[in-house]
Parts: C-alpha cells; structure tokens; sequence
C-alpha cells in the first residue's frame, strides 16, 4: 500500500525522471566519450530548459534571451579562472550570482512590457553583452574567447573523462528541478498561475507581480548563467558568438516545449530529446548534411505544437491532466 | 468610531473633461452605501480615486482617517481596499476554490487556513459545490460572485462594488444580493456602483446619486429613487416607479 | 572619408533596411503577430536574386520583382495554410510557429547552400561611386536606396489610396469593427504577410547587392528590423521608414567613430532604451 501511493506521489515521480536522466548519463559516459559528451550536453541543456521553464512555463514570461545569463555564467567562471586563478568550484556560484545581477538589471525595466515587447526586449540583451564582449578584448580575449587550459585537477574542476562532468551536471539539474518543483506546487503554484493567468487581477489581490516576476528571472537568471559556467570548464573553449548566441536562447525553448512545458519533468525530456537527436543526426551524417538536426528540430517542433496545443491554447498554459479530486488533496495538504 | 471612507471634495479632470466635481461623501464602518448614476457620471473614475489608482486633481480620500496617496493596485489591496472591476477575469486555470485562496494566501496564511477561508466564502456567495470545479466551468452569474469571493476573501475593511450585478440574469440575483448581505461586517464599509434598482433598495443603507460628474442627492434609498431630478437625468421622464418597486434602470 | 559621408552611406543602405522592416511592422499591425521567419524568409529571397544573377544575368532590380512576388506568394499561403489557425492563440504560440518555420527555413538553406556566400558585383556600378560636391555616395547603395524608397512611396500609396489597402488599415485598428463592415480579418491577415514578405522580397534584393548572403545571415536582418520596427511603432509603416533610415544612420556613424562592434551594441542599448521609455515608439499613431 504504502508502495504504490511512493510511486503515485508526484514528488517521487519526479525524482524518478531525474533518477532515470542521472543513470542513463552515467552508462553513457562509461560506454564511450562520444556517448558521455551526448550525456553532459544532454544534462546541461535539461537545465537550461527547466531555467527557462521557471519563466515561461509557471509565470508566462516569454524569455527569448536565455542567452544572455549563459554567456555571462560562462565568462564569469572562465575569465576568474583563467586570469585570477580562482577554482571554478567557486566560479559556478560567482556565474550564479551574474546571473542574477543581469536579470535585476534587465528585469526591473523590461518586466513590465507586455507580451511580445518583452519578448523583443529579452532578445537584445545577449547581443549587447555579445557586442561588449568584442569591444573589450583586454578583458575578455575578444572574439579570440577564452581557453581553459587542459591541465586535469578535480580542484578546478579539469577531468579527463565526463563522468565527473555527468555528475556536476546532474547536480545542477536536481537543484533545477528540485526549484521548479517547489514552485509548481502549493502557494506557490497558486501565486504564479494566478499571475500568469491575468496580471491585473493577480494584482488587485495584493500580489506584487513586479515583486514575483523579478525574483523568478533572478532565479533562472542565476541557474542559466551556473549552466553557462560548467559548459565552459567542459568544453573549454568559449567565444562571444559561441556563448551569446540566439541559438541557445532559442535552445532553452526548444527544450521546454519538447519536454512538455510546466512540468518538472519537461526539461529532462526536452534536454535528452534534443540533443540527443541533434548529436545522433550529426554522428550519422558526419557533416555532410549541414543543419539536418535543425530541419529535423524545427519540423518537429512544427507538428508538436500544431498536434499538441490547437487552436486556442496558450503555449504557456500546461495542458491540465488529472482528476479534479487530486486538485483538492492538494490543496489541503498544508506542507 | 471613526469613518472607514471619507471623500473630501474630490475633483478630477482630465484633458479638459470633468469626471468629478466637488464630490464629498462618507462611509462608516458597518454601512452599505449606493452610488447610483448615469454612465459616464464620473462613478469609475471616483472608484479609481478612492482606490488611490489615480490621483484627484484636488481633494482628499481618507481611509480610517489617513489621507491616501496614488499606489499601485497591489498596495491598495494590501491596504484593506477591496475592489471588484466590471472587466476581470477570474484566473481559468485555477479551481474555483483556489481562485478564492489566492488572496488569502499573499495574506500570509498557510495553505490550509486559506482553505477554510475560501470554503467559508464560498459558502456565502453559494458557490461550494463548485469549489474544486475549474473556473472555466462556471457561468457568468457564477462568475461574477467569484470575483465577490476573491475579493472578500482577503477580509477588506472597504469594499468596493463597480455594478455586482452587471451581466446577472433574474434567477441568479438573489444569490447575488444573497452574497453581498452577507459580506456586511460591523467593521467593514462597502460602496457599490449599481445600475440595478432592485438590488439599491434590496442593500442599501444610503443612496449617493451622481450626475455629471456632482453629487445631486444624497439619503435614504425610497427618498433618492423618487427624488425628481434623478429621476429625469437617470432614468427618463417617461419612468413611473411602481409599488413593488420593481423598477429597474437602462436596460 | 568624413563623418556626414558616413552618415550619408548609412542613410542609403538605411532605405534598405527600412524595407525589410516595414514587412514586420505591417505583419503586426494587423495581425499582431511578431513574425520571427521574416529574416530567413528574406535570406532566401536573397539567394534566388543572387542565383538568377549568376545564372541568367537577371538584375537584381528586376530579380528582385521576381522575389517580391514569389515570397509575397509564399507568404499569402503561409498566412492561409498556418498562422490563421493560431491568430485566437496566445501570442507565445504564434511565436513558437513562426520560430519553427524560421529554424526550417535556416536549416534548409544550409543544406542547399551549404556555408557559401554569394555575392554580386553588378558591372556598370561596381565599385563606383557618383560625385556629389565632396561627397562620394556608392552607386550600388544609392540605386538600393531608390529602389527601396520607390517601394516605399508605392506601398504608401497602396495602404492609403487603395480600397484593399484601406482595409488593411481598418483590420490593424479594429478587428471586429472591421469585420462588422463586412472585411474578413482572415483574407486581410493573409494579404499583410503576403504584402510584407513580398516587400521584404525587393528589400532583400536590393541588400544582396550590398552584402553577401549566407545562411545566417538572415537572423541579423531580423534583428535589426526588430529595432526598427520597435523605434517606429510596431504597425506603424511611416515609422518603420524613418526608423529604417535613423538605424542606417546610427549603425554607420557609430561604427566608424568606434568601430562595428560597438556599433551593434549601439543600436541595440537604443532599442531597449526606446522598448523601456517609449514602448511605442518614437512617433505615434499606426500609418
């Protein structure tokens, strides 16, 4: 009895995904470099995901700059490794905290544009960034980017194979998911389907939805630019446009939306699905079909979102599945 | 006791309009007052000036004595102010109970407390048995003693009404005009803009009638609704109040 | 080479951009619809006028007829075949279809293109430049801007003469007042996008005479039409020109005081600037 209400409880199901996404991981980086790098980007990507999700999928903000927070993250950790020697083990949460800075600095004008402004306006800021960067070469090696020497040492975070990658990765992805779970359910999940869903209404109830909007982009913004930091130290070599590119802020869409949008879940299917197609597509072809993946992405994408969401539905509204009883023990189990 | 609501000669213009003239009123705590009109008479617009959303070209608001300053809507709804707006939507991908604990919830009660709060409120708009239904599933008159219960349910000192009963159909009034007594609290004030007769004399204690932007009368509800210029100027030379009272105004 | 040089040179290939930028702003003035495929809609036009150029020696400025009305064509059928469905969704829908079309049209093009850039010298222009006083203006960018302005007073004309055009004009205003008077806001959706892409069609054209195109370039189009469009008003025509023109300007001035990086970073910081002050833009009103 007890059993099968761990297994119904949707805590446990969640976990199980994570479980499911960290074993899956650690086969793949024993089996083989090819397979383990799929298993890093995969896990990375899943964060990437469940950080915009935060934004998108709970509180309806459409980030279409995700990008901003991962170039940031990643010169952060880079440039105080390679300059000042400090170990990126501290660099993460150093990447953590520009990121949250960033989204302070860019939230608090732009949160309070409506819909498609805001969406444009996310989507200036990693091209401003990207543009500093260049400008800057003394601090940033320009558009040369900056290169982690490979001197392997688990003190800064330099290791020869990707299990150690996988499982640094897979941390930050529980910590995701672990953030995206506790909003999602409770006061919280009330507080931001109510903001989501109408704005002035939320605020005529005493919500502060600046308040609310701004904490929530904090909190990806920090996640995305952590994301951003371990991508540095495993590829090691970041450039302005490789960073700040709109295809990792469309990316961190993709992968929601694959995902399922909402869920806890999303970001991990969403994550492996994409990558795992991209790297699949590009390991088969070699090359010789030069943006395969992205057809194959973006057609996919296509029929998803004509199948799954038709006509009236909103992107940003998970689809409700359930049975209205669930709702109510939900809401009277006080935490 | 102090009154909850005081409107102290409150004038708004705007590019040359005049919404409101000189308008002075006051609410005590335990009473209902109705403030009745033609549309356009400014009645809105006194609302978003008590509620401090816009300022008054000149006068004073005072809530339970403190003057008002303009504040975003979420200040005012922490304030104590409670407000219904005539186009609001309740939030579709809540049930009905959440929608109701949404306000309880930023109050800083736990998930629980706000329950019981939203089951207590629910139980006076009569709307339980819809309470963990989606909000999608509710009628328009059911709707709209949602908006009540959301409004109610964070315990406002002030409560402000703009036409409750807008969009209510005859069988769903009295639910209505139900809900709204039972809001009435020793300690609360409550004002209503309200086009429909029968629920000023189901509710009212008071009749404030603005015209043009001015208070023209003011007093009990039989003396207001009769009183000739109100009736000229809201509800047309050709309205002959009937015994029941059953007169109701505009469409 | 001097600074009102520079602003002058920028002021022509701003015509350009203008262009591009009025499809958007069209597109969303009536259908309220940011469409994030407009850039690589306009990188293909570019391809087709820089192949028929280097097949069939079709000038660009009569190839870009042929690219006006093949991607007006391919817009009109877009609008009818897809957006139409999700014009009651949410606008984050629409933006994920038109993001999914994008992604299939970049892709597309780097399988058929490969990573080639194509570029076209046109041969009585060239190089050269025309004299004015002490000014050198490029021949190229002084016909693009001919061009594109041409198309702009003809689009202008269009909107403001045209019954169709009027329509167009009342939909962007008031969907259902416009529908009551018997416009279907189904045909006006199809006939902006096919207006707006086809005009982006002669715009991209005229760049390609300017630039070379690859595959990405389509995405920094984009990006720079959506500060225009932005600057301008989103659905203001009239502002998307003028915007079109300001970027030109500011994009060359800056890039030549302190260099093309910052140049970009420039334009950008004023778009958010204009996005946090001024959501609407710098001028008012829609046409």
């Amino acid at each position: 009895m007890a059993l099968t209400e761990l297994v119904r409880s949707r805590t446990s199901r969640e976990a199980g995904w994570f479980l499911l996404a960290l074993a899956v991981s650690i086969v793949a980086a024993l089996l083989s470099p090819a397979w383990g790098h799929i298993a890093v980007l995969a896990l990375l990507w899943a964060t990437l995901g469940t950080a915009w999700n935060l934004m998108g999928g709970l509180t309806g903000l459409l980030s279409l700059g995700q990008a901003a927070f991962f170039g940031v993250g990643a010169y952060t950790s880079a440039l105080l490794f390679v300059k000042l020697g400090i170990t990126p083990w501290i660099g993460i949460f150093a990447a953590a905290a520009m990121g949250a800075v960033l989204a302070l600095v860019i939230g608090w004008p732009t949160l309070r544009l409506s819909g498609p402004y805001f969406a444009l306006a996310t989507v200036a800021a990693p091209v401003i960034l990207s543009a500093i960067a260049v400008a800057n070469p003394d601090l940033t090696r320009g558009t040369l980017g900056v290169i982690i020497p490979f001197r392997p040492d688990p003190g800064t975070m330099v290791f020869t194979g990707q299990l150690p990658y996988v499982l640094v990765a897979a941390a930050l992805l529980a910590a995701a998911m672990a953030i995206m779970s506790a909003a999602s359910r409770g006061r919280w999940r009330i507080r931001l389907t109510a903001l989501r869903d109408d704005e002035n209404a939320a605020r005529s109830l005493g919500i502060r939805t600046a308040r609310v909007k701004i904490g929530v982009t904090v909190v990806s913004g920090a996640l995305t630019g952590m994301v951003g930091a371990v991508y540095a130290q495993y590829i090691a070599f970041i450039t302005p446009t490789s960073v700040f590119s709109l295809d990792i802020s469309i990316d961190a869409i993709l992968v929601a939306v694959i995902g399922g949008i909402g869920g806890v879940r999303a970001g991990v299917v969403g994550g492996f699905v994409l990558v795992g197609l991209r790297q699949l597509v590009f390991q088969q072809f070699l090359g010789d079909y030069p943006g395969l993946d992205t057809l194959i992405i973006g057609s996919v994408l296509l029929v998803l979102v004509l199948v799954l969401y038709g006509r009236n539905g909103s992107l940003l509204r998970p689809l409700r599945l359930g049975r209205p009883g669930r709702r109510r023990r939900e809401t009277e189990e006080a935490a | 006791m102090s009154a909850i609501l005081e409107v102290q000669g409150l004038t708004k213009r705007f590019g040359g309009l005049t919404a409101c003239a000189d308008i002075s009123l006051a609410v005590a705590p335990g009473e209902l007052v109705a403030i009745i009109g033609p549309n356009g008479a400014g009645k809105t617009t006194l609302f978003s000036c008590i509620a401090a959303e816009q300022h008054a070209t000149s006068g004073r608001v005072l809530f339970d004595g403190t003057p008002l300053r303009r504040r975003s809507q979420a200040a005012v709804a922490r304030m104590g102010i409670g407000r219904t707006y005539q186009i609001m939507r309740p939030f579709l991908s809540l049930t009905t109970a959440e929608n109701v604990m949404v306000g309880p919830l930023e109050r800083g009660r736990s998930l629980r407390e706000a329950r019981a709060v939203a089951d207590a409120v629910l139980e006076d708009v009569r709307l339980t048995p819809s309470a963990d239904l989606p909000a999608t599933a509710l009628s328009t008159g059911q709707r709209k003693r949602l908006e009540l219960a959301r409004v109610l349910a964070r315990e406002p000192r002030l409560l402000l009404l703009d036409e409750i009963t807008g969009g209510v159909d005859r069988k769903n009034l009295p639910d209505v005009l139900h809900a709204v007594r039972r809001a009435r609290r020793p300690d609360r004030g409550i004002v209503m803009i309200e086009h429909n007769m029968r629920a000023v004399r189901a509710l009212a204690d008071r009749v404030v009638a603005i015209v043009d932007g001015r208070v023209v009368v003011e007093g009990p509800p039989e003396v207001v609704l009769e009183d000739t210029a109100v009736v000229r100027a809201y509800l047309g030379s050709s309205y002959r109040p009937r015994e029941s009272g059953e007169g109701d105004a505009g469409a | 080479m001097t600074l009102l040089q520079i602003a002058l040179s920028g002021l022509l290939v701003g015509g350009v951009y203008a262009i591009v930028a009025v499809g958007i702003s069209l597109v969303f003035g009536v259908m309220r619809i940011v469409n994030f495929a407009h850039g690589d809609l306009m990188m293909w036009g570019m391809y087709l006028v820089a192949l028929l150029f280097g097949t069939i020696g079709l000038y660009p400025y009569l190839g870009g007829l042929v690219a006006g009305i093949l991607l007006g064509v391919v817009g009109w059928l877009l609008a009818r075949v897809l957006l139409n469905r999700f014009m009651s969704a949410d606008h984050s829908l629409q933006i994920v279809v038109t993001l999914a079309i994008a992604l299939i049209l970049q892709a597309l093009a780097r399988l058929v293109f490969g990573g080639d850039r194509i570029a076209v010298t046109i041969e009585p222009f060239g190089t050269s430049s025309i004299a004015i006083g002490d000014l050198r203006l490029s021949s190229v960018r002084l016909a693009a801007f001919l061009v594109a302005a041409a198309t702009a007073v003809a689009l202008s004309i269009y909107l403001k003469r045209t019954w169709s055009g009027r329509a167009l004009r009342a939909v962007s205003e008031d969907p259902g007042a416009a529908r009551a008077l018997g416009i279907s806001p189904e045909r006006m959706y199809a006939l902006a996008l096919g207006l707006g892409t086809g005009v982006a069609g002669i715009g991209a054209a005229m760049l390609v005479t300017i630039y070379p195109v690859e595959p990405e370039i389509g995405t920094q189009f984009m990006l720079i039409s959506f500060v225009i469009v932005v600057l301008g008003g989103l659905g203001n025509v009239v502002g998307a020109l003028v915007a079109g023109l300001v970027v030109g300007v500011v994009e060359a001035v800056t890039g030549y005081l302190w260099g093309q990086s910052y140049a970009q970073a420039v334009v950008f910081a004023l778009f958010l600037l204009v996005l946090v002050v001024r959501p609407k833009g710098l001028f008012r009103g829609a046409y």
